[in-house]
């Protein structure tokens, strides 16, 4: 019907307005409890983007985004809907524990950094697996599969945790911490060694590889044949039954590769940050990677825009959460929440009116409506 | 004049910024048997949406016996006596006739309603009407035709004082639609109007009181069919003169190459679920089409068509006998994928082709290569946009597919050009058998003739085709032979010579020509 | 952690600890109960409910805090019941008028649900436990059987009789329910909206109207979820106190085939399974140094839903339209 938007109808426009109402919205509830709004955005805005530090945190937040994103955008073009980033995520960082646990301390960090690497995408790569096989051969709904599978994987989390994980003087289920020679270098590091300097932030290089990801999805999904294959079984899978495509293997191999993507969130937050297995580390990720994906436009590289935008209101959000006691992290949560509902639920509300705002197009005749 | 059951005044109607309707007219007189004819994209269907409250006009009135009435839902226009016939019929398979007729009943509590009333009315109706089913029956048990009246009998039920019917005789054989016929009369001597909305110019001319030709949105014409030729009606509805293309000329092509031989094939489906009644069996099948040759398959929906191109596509599995198709031979068991039939030279058009051979979110030049995204790509080239891009093009402008941008995306073309992509791509991968599943079905004449001479062209450079039709008049102008199926059985073949509507219709319905 | 005061021991010589651990199942389950049957009238009528959970939470927290605010329980129980009702509003108008995805309206009302109730918790008066006038009390009717020794008497006093009214109501819900989907025309219609709509649309009912009303109906019963929670079974709201009890109660209603019986058995089940955990922190098992670990029971619910989805344990028979956008 309208394909005389112009193109930045999809990728700029409609986002934006999401995200506006979203905000508005935002705006509301904070008057309701209260909250001088011009001068939360201001610490928001300063506390996320106004200095070196919270820039880091800002791009450190966004590594994990763009993770949860990928893997949430990916499964979304092959048709399905990953709401287990979470446990994806979380066996991820399962992985990488176990091999910085077993391996810290006798491999080169050369090598030890690809067996992370592999071993976070295996263990994300498996926690969607499962669920992908019972939905291609078993008909299993893969929403309620995946979801399953998150509460699976948080206690076998703890349990792991309990029971293997903990060290005999801990209290607190948490691993030990990994040894210095384990760690991924800061991205302050980094810099150092080309002579510039910034200050030290949880950001490591796991954010340039989330980078390289997303451009490595993108070639996948319009440039090669899987990926016109995965897109074709993702908008019509009947059509695509007919034109000779596997549509098993594209639900499979796909859940896979998001599986693997979300895993990577291990690398950042265990080896990259925090350097030690503790109960929540995914913290929501995972679901927020619904909201980034959408707001992206399920679009690889729409996601590292996304991830960013939604880094900056995570990091200004903990700084709002910080200088403001009547506000906690669940700021964020908000936001988050308002934006999956403006953007992803309520998306045909705004969209028709919007469509029409923007394509004043002259009016022809075209003729039945039937669906 | 009879003061009109049902009447339109100026309606208009835009979806977005498109204009379905400017300002059409329409008036139904009580009695009468009214064609609203118009190709596809014309606004007939729009036009009956809003007599059945589906959709509010942005301007004009509905007037129902001379009072102004306003349709905000099929419900209100239920009970002001309109009812409407959709082209797809659906009901809850699992439950009876009654029940599923009752399930509409206007109800007075939520939480208790007897059915008694609504029994008795039914079969009075029945008994009226002479319907041949009885209330208890199960609906998946129906046949399609049953199914439909079931349809006409609840609208009676309700008081129907105008019915609409959408397309009734797209899938209906000429012995069905006489059944529909004697009813249409019927009912016409009870004052009930019959408004019937579809592009056969042929049945629309022979059945209708009074015809209505919809184009362009407008409602231009109330003209009794015998003041008209049939020809004459085809120009007011598409514009111009059009002529069907027969094969006339002798082929250069030395017959006697056999593409497909199907031998013995055997196989047995259950639709909805193992424990249903409703199988459907193919038996014994065995026929072989030769280069050179349009075999047309015909019979009643679901007598065994579509499946049977599903099987020799590879789309479906098939229990004994076996297929040959070039010189390799198919066992059943053995793996055979509709990419295995593509790599044969096999090539399927399958029905509704917009929605099994297109992607509409995909553009046309991503569509355009459907099925065909494995050949002469390796495993590390990817996609030459530019030349898929090309290739979607240059079919664009052999096949008169329009807008010619492959850019834009599948689905916002319109149905009719959306199908010529289909065939068109189906057709320029150069198939020796090429399987098409009613391939004008809902496209309207000009569409057809273009199809028509790309199909005899094909056939002319030696290509075995296939076909699975219903539309009769297709049926005689494609076929050098028929084959007419009844139940999952190949009931008769026919040379050209035989062919005759008569015959076809008898084997139908009865799978012989004797009763 | 000697063998004396093992409680899975004992359990099995004591009958009145069995009967115990049957209690406090009756009482994990009702809350599950409520949920599950509203996610079934969602679900039945083909749009899929996976804002459980926060729909739980919010009609905890609208209910405590109404309580504390008017002193009436019973009203507060209303009050959560719109609060839920609310939400399913919202819901409703994603998913059916503007057709929206129902997974992800599903997702948003969750996140909602917590940032708001816990935002506005730290802004409430109320903070902290309710008084026993402001909750809804167990019910116990004494005159019925005295209390002494025998089996009988045990039963009733320590296992049918002193819980709240909830959730007695949970129970004859259950039937209700049954009699509602088998009997009623809008029950017919709710099923058919969810295994046809299309069918349903043909005969002139408004398939939207019946999915706003089946999805408000289950706003309502999972306000009732959530009012037990901080009104009956807690003393007052807590931050995330539904804690997934929400995506429990929406396994219990897979687990249950979509049907009022088989939601109300598994949800039986899966409170068992919480109650055994609860009862078997830190136990050894008979003795042989193995402690059962908690986790892989709490596991149990989520594995088993996985199974009997996958068709492992009887078949999967969802409604057939359920998520499914209908074009007429």
């Amino acid at each position: 019907m309208n394909n005389n938007l112009p193109w930045w109808f999809h990728t700029l426009a409609l986002p934006a307005v999401n995200i506006l109402l979203a905000l508005t919205a935002c705006a509301v509830v904070l008057l309701v409890i209260d909250v001088n709004i011009v001068e939360a955005a201001r610490i928001m805005f300063i506390g996320a983007l106004g200095n070196q530090e919270g820039i880091g945190y800002t791009l450190f937040y966004a590594t994990n985004f763009m993770f949860t994103g990928l893997a949430v955008a990916l499964a979304w073009h092959a048709g399905l809907f990953n709401i287990g980033a979470e446990g994806q995520a979380t066996l991820g960082g399962l992985g990488v524990a176990m091999i910085c646990a077993t391996f810290g301390d006798s491999l080169p960090f050369g090598l030890l950094v690809i067996l992370t690497t592999l071993s976070a995408a295996f263990f994300g790569a498996l926690w969607a697996f499962i669920p992908g096989w019972l939905n291609a051969y078993r008909g299993s709904h893969i929403v309620i599969s995946t979801i399953m599978f998150n509460f699976i994987a948080s206690s076998l989390l703890v349990f792991l945790l309990v029971n293997v994980f903990r060290q005999p003087d801990q209290m607190a289920a948490v691993s030990q911490t990994f040894g210095e020679q384990t760690w991924l270098p800061y991205l302050d590091q980094l810099f150092k060694f080309v002579g510039g300097e910034i200050s030290r932030t949880p950001l490591n290089i796991s954010f340039l590889w989330a980078v390289f990801c997303c451009f490595l999805v993108h070639y996948y999904l319009f440039h090669t044949r899987f990926g016109y294959e995965t897109r074709g079984i993702g908008f019509n899978h009947r059509a695509g039954a007919f034109a000779g495509i596997d549509k098993s293997r594209v639900i499979i191999v796909t859940m896979a590769l998001a599986g693997a993507l979300a895993g990577f969130v291990g690398l950042n937050e265990i080896q990259g940050s925090s350097h030690q297995l503790k109960v929540e580390f995914v913290a929501g990720y995972g679901f927020a990677g619904i909201a980034v994906a959408l707001i992206g436009r399920n679009h690889p590289l729409g996601i590292i825009a996304a991830s960013i935008l939604f880094g900056a209101l995570y990091q200004g959000g903990s700084e709002l959460a910080f200088n403001i006691d009547r506000i906690g992290n669940d700021i964020v949560l908000l936001i988050q929440g308002l934006v999956i509902l403006f953007c992803g639920a309520l998306e045909w509300m705004v969209k028709p009116k919007l469509i029409a705002l923007f394509s004043g197009s002259p009016k022809q005749p075209v003729g039945d409506s039937r669906g | 004049m009879l003061v009109p059951a049902l009447e339109l005044k100026d309606v208009s109607k835009s979806f977005d910024t498109n204009e379905a309707l400017v300002s059409a007219s329409l008036s139904v007189a009580p009695g009468s048997i009214h064609g609203v004819i118009g190709e596809n994209g014309a606004g007939k269907s729009t036009l009956m949406q809003i007599a059945y409250g589906l959709e509010q006009p942005d301007s004009g009135v509905i007037l129902i016996d001379a009072v102004r009435v306003n349709l905000d839902c099929p419900q209100t226009a239920i009970n002001y006596g309109i009812g409407m016939l959709h082209q797809k019929v659906s009901w809850l398979d699992q439950h009876t006739i009654l029940e599923n007729i009752v399930l509409g009943d206007n109800i007075h509590s939520y939480f208790y309603q007897s059915s008694i009333q609504s029994e008795q009315n039914l079969l009075q109706l029945i008994r009226e009407y002479g319907f041949s089913f009885d209330l208890g029956t199960k609906m998946a048990d129906l046949s399609y035709g049953q199914r439909q009246q079931v349809d006409i009998l609840r609208a009676l039920h309700r008081g129907v004082r105008v019915l609409i019917l959408d397309e009734p005789m797209a899938l209906l054989s000429p012995i069905e639609s006489g059944h529909l016929l004697a009813l249409f009369s019927l009912l016409k001597t009870q004052g009930i109007a019959v408004v019937i909305v579809s592009h056969k110019l042929i049945a629309l001319h022979q059945i209708c009181d009074i015809i209505s030709v919809v184009r362009h949105g407008r409602v231009s014409n109330n003209i009794a069919p015998k003041d008209i030729t049939l020809m004459q009606l085809t120009k007011l509805v598409v514009g111009r003169e059009v002529i069907i293309p027969h094969p006339s000329q002798p082929l250069n092509v030395k017959r006697g190459q056999r593409l497909l031989r199907i031998n013995q094939l055997n196989v047995q489906f259950h639709r909805g679920g193992k424990r249903s009644k409703n199988s459907i069996k193919l038996s014994n099948i065995d026929f072989s089409v030769d280069s050179g040759q349009v075999v047309v398959m015909v019979g009643l929906p679901n007598a065994g068509q579509d499946e049977l191109l599903d099987i020799i596509a590879g789309v479906i599995a098939f229990d004994s006998g076996y297929l040959v198709i070039g010189d390799r031979r198919i066992d059943s068991g053995a793996r055979y994928s509709i990419s295995d039939a593509r790599r044969n030279g096999v090539s399927y058009v399958p029905n509704p082709m917009h929605e099994l051979g297109l992607v509409s979110e995909f553009s046309m030049a991503e569509s355009a290569l459907l099925g065909y995204q494995n050949i002469k790509r390796s495993f590390f080239s990817g996609f030459s946009r530019q030349h898929n891009f090309e290739y979607c093009l240059n079919l664009m402008t052999q096949w008169d597919i329009r807008p010619a941008k492959p850019d834009m995306k599948s689905g916002f073309f319109s149905g009719g050009n959306q199908q010529k992509m289909v065939i068109a791509r189906e057709v320029s991968r150069r198939p020796t058998l090429l399987l098409l599943n009613q391939p004008t079905h809902s496209i309207d004449v000009g569409g057809v003739e273009l199809i028509y001479q790309h199909l005899f062209e094909l056939r002319q450079q030696g290509a075995a085709i296939l076909v699975a039709s219903n539309d009769l008049d297709e049926v005689i102008s494609l076929a050098d032979r028929v084959i007419v199926m009844h139940q999952g059985e190949v009931c008769a073949q026919l040379s050209k010579d035989q062919l005759s509507k008569e015959i076809l219709g008898k084997l139908m319905l009865n799978g012989a020509i004797n009763e | 952690m000697a063998a004396l005061n093992n409680p899975l021991v004992t359990a099995v010589d004591n009958f009145e600890q069995w009967i115990l651990l049957l209690d406090s199942t009756i009482r994990i389950a009702t809350p599950l109960l409520f949920a599950a049957l509203a996610g079934m009238l969602s679900e039945r009528s083909g749009i899929i409910d996976i804002g459980l959970e926060g729909k739980m939470l919010v009609s905890a927290f609208a209910g405590a805090a109404w309580a504390a605010h008017s002193g009436s329980p019973w009203q507060a129980v209303l009050v959560a019941m719109a609060a839920a009702m609310s939400l399913s509003m919202l819901h409703a108008f994603a998913c059916i008028t503007h057709k929206g995805d129902q997974i992800i309206s599903g997702v948003a009302i969750n996140m909602l649900a917590l940032a708001i109730t816990a935002m506005l918790g730290q802004r409430l008066i109320y903070q902290g436990v309710l008084t026993d006038d402001l909750r809804l009390m167990p019910l116990a009717f004494p005159e019925l059987l005295p209390h002494d020794d025998t089996i009988v008497s045990l039963i009733y006093w320590q296992l049918l009789s002193g819980h709240n009214a909830l959730v007695y109501f949970a129970f004859v819900t259950v039937l209700l329910l049954v009699v509602f989907f088998k009997f009623s025309p809008l029950g017919k219609r709710l099923s058919a909206a969810g295994e046809n709509p299309l069918a349903l649309n043909r005969s002139g009912v408004s398939v939207e109207l019946t999915r706003y009303l089946s999805v408000l109906a289950g706003g309502a019963l999972c306000g009732l979820a959530g009012a037990y929670l901080s009104l009956g079974h807690g003393a007052g709201f807590v931050d995330n106190m539904t804690v997934g009890k929400g995506f429990i109660a929406l396994a219990a209603l897979i687990f249950g085939q979509w049907r009022p019986v088989g939601v109300m058995l598994s949800c039986l089940l899966f409170g068992f399974l919480d109650a055994l955990s609860i009862r078997m922190q830190g136990i050894e098992f008979f003795d042989s140094g193995y402690i059962i670990p908690v986790q892989l029971i709490e596991m149990l619910p989520y594995v088993l839903t996985v199974l009997v989805l996958a068709g492992f344990i009887g078949s999967s028979s969802a409604p057939k339209a359920l998520g499914v956008h209908d074009k007429f």
